[in-house]
């Protein structure tokens, strides 16, 4: 990058990574549990790599929740969930296995090879499992979280409207 | 959160004596999952805090020969160890290792999970099963009620400010019975019921279905069993296919008497399914017991 003009390239390396989920789902009540989990990620020289291991299965635990649980809804002015009695996170009980491939790549820009492993380890663990998710049940969730009523019916269950935006929508629609 | 004073009673007459006197100004101790959270956001505002948990008649898990006794101050850890209960009633077991998380099934106990008449206590759809009878004590005497009789409305007993839930007592269901309890809910562990159900059969000599018990979670006001679905169940020798319209007829029961919701439909079709496999767990098991 330069410093007088702004310009070159944003990012001096960019992050490498495939994931593959194994999911169950009950056909009868939607719910998906996952079972098995891989995660490979270029990370170049990894110093300590039960530290890596951990940083990419708390990803894991984090998409999964993404994928499956967590959604931010608003009414009355501000958000709906105060605590996570109501916004719900996956426990340790809903984790599957997960398996940690540890690809050291050398990058030629980062000391020891060095890119990144934070956000790399989750962005792809919800899309990896709606896959999953559409492969086992032969419909895809298009909107996360996939939740019981979503991979069940296929579609959200309506609910009653809190925001001005909603409401007009619905009076639009009558 | 406001000052309260904190009484361990040494028995349960004292107990008793203490609210005939102090009624309006006390709270009842028996594990606090719901009680401590409503302390601090303020919600209640007792003076005093009277703490049964450590009163030895409310505290046994007991085989009275054709009956079964369950302590109001027993924690939900305590039934789901118990071999009592494993062996009686195999579905109170399941329910009660389905609350929570197990730090909540050590503090919580089973009169705490009927006296705060949730909807979705996960205990109660087994308890309404058992055709389990309260024992309700004040300072002058001791009184019997069903649960039917107990929970008039969601969150509300009949229950004076004056008595203790003593505990619970059921007969102990008939010879070669199985029983199954089911919950869905959105995760593993620390999960509200979203439907739940629980159902005891027992199979005759001849095959057929002599008994059916089936009660719903998570989905009545009130606890109450599906008596239509039962007598339904006992017409024909037990299959799949029985098991697959009692299902649909035991979500046409519930619904008639909850109406149509914004989550019925995924709740009906759902039941509907989680009867029927319900009912196939506990005809599998009817020799087990």
């Amino acid at each position: 990058m330069d410093p007088e003009t702004g310009q070159g390239s944003p990012f001096f390396d960019y992050v490498y990574g495939t994931e593959v989920a194994e999911v169950e789902v009950d056909m009868r009540t939607g719910k998906v549990h996952l079972l098995h989990y891989v995660s490979a990620h270029d990370v170049g020289r990894a110093i300590n790599p039960a530290l890596v291991s951990g940083q990419v299965i708390g990803g894991v635990c984090m998409g999964l929740g993404t994928a499956l649980l967590e959604e931010y809804r608003s009414g009355h002015g501000g958000p709906r969930f105060l605590n996570f009695d109501q916004y719900l996170i996956p426990t340790a009980s809903d984790m599957g296995k997960v398996e940690v491939v540890i690809v050291e790549g050398n990058n030629p820009e980062g000391p020891f090879g060095a890119t990144s492993i934070a956000e790399p380890a989750i962005q792809i663990v919800a899309p990896a499992i709606i896959n999953a998710v559409a492969h086992a049940t032969g419909r895809r969730v298009r909107d996360l979280p996939a939740d019981l009523e979503k991979v069940f019916l296929g579609h959200e269950i309506e609910r009653k409207p809190v925001r001005e935006s909603e409401r007009s929508r619905v009076r639009g629609k009558s | 959160m406001n000052s309260f004073e904190y009484i361990v009673p040494d028995n349960i007459d004292r107990a008793c004596s203490f609210l005939a006197g102090k009624s309006e100004s006390t709270k009842i101790l028996a594990g606090g999952t719901d009680l401590l959270i409503n302390l601090k956001k303020g919600f209640e505002k007792p003076r005093h805090l009277l703490d049964i948990m450590g009163l030895k008649e409310l505290r046994q898990i007991e085989d009275l020969g054709d009956s079964v006794f369950i302590g109001s101050a027993v924690t939900m850890t305590e039934i789901g160890d118990s071999d009592i209960i494993r062996r009686c009633t195999p579905f109170l077991c399941q329910a009660a290792r389905s609350i929570g998380s197990p730090q909540i099934r050590n503090a919580a106990t089973i009169g705490g999970n009927l006296i705060n008449a949730s909807p979705c206590a996960d205990t109660m759809p087994p308890l309404m099963a058992l055709e389990c009878a309260a024992k309700i004590r004040n300072a002058e005497r001791e009184d019997e009620l069903k649960l039917e009789d107990l929970i008039i409305e969601p969150y509300q007993t009949v229950l004076s400010l004056k008595e203790i839930l003593v505990g619970l007592s059921f007969r102990k269901l008939p010879r070669g019975s199985g029983t199954s309890f089911l919950k869905v809910g959105r995760r593993r562990a620390m999960a509200i019921a979203v439907v739940s159900i629980a159902v005891s059969v027992a199979i005759s000599d001849d095959g057929r279905i002599s008994e059916a018990r089936i009660a719903p979670g998570s989905l009545l006001p009130v606890p109450s069993r599906l008596r239509n679905t039962e007598e339904a169940l006992m017409t024909e020798p037990p299959s799949e296919g029985l098991f697959e319209r009692v299902g649909g007829l035991a979500a046409e029961e519930a619904f008639a008497i909850v109406g149509t919701r914004l989550s019925t439909p995924y709740k009906k079709p759902v039941f509907a399914a989680l009867v029927k496999q319900a009912l196939s767990e506990a005809v599998q098991r009817c020799e087990a017991l």
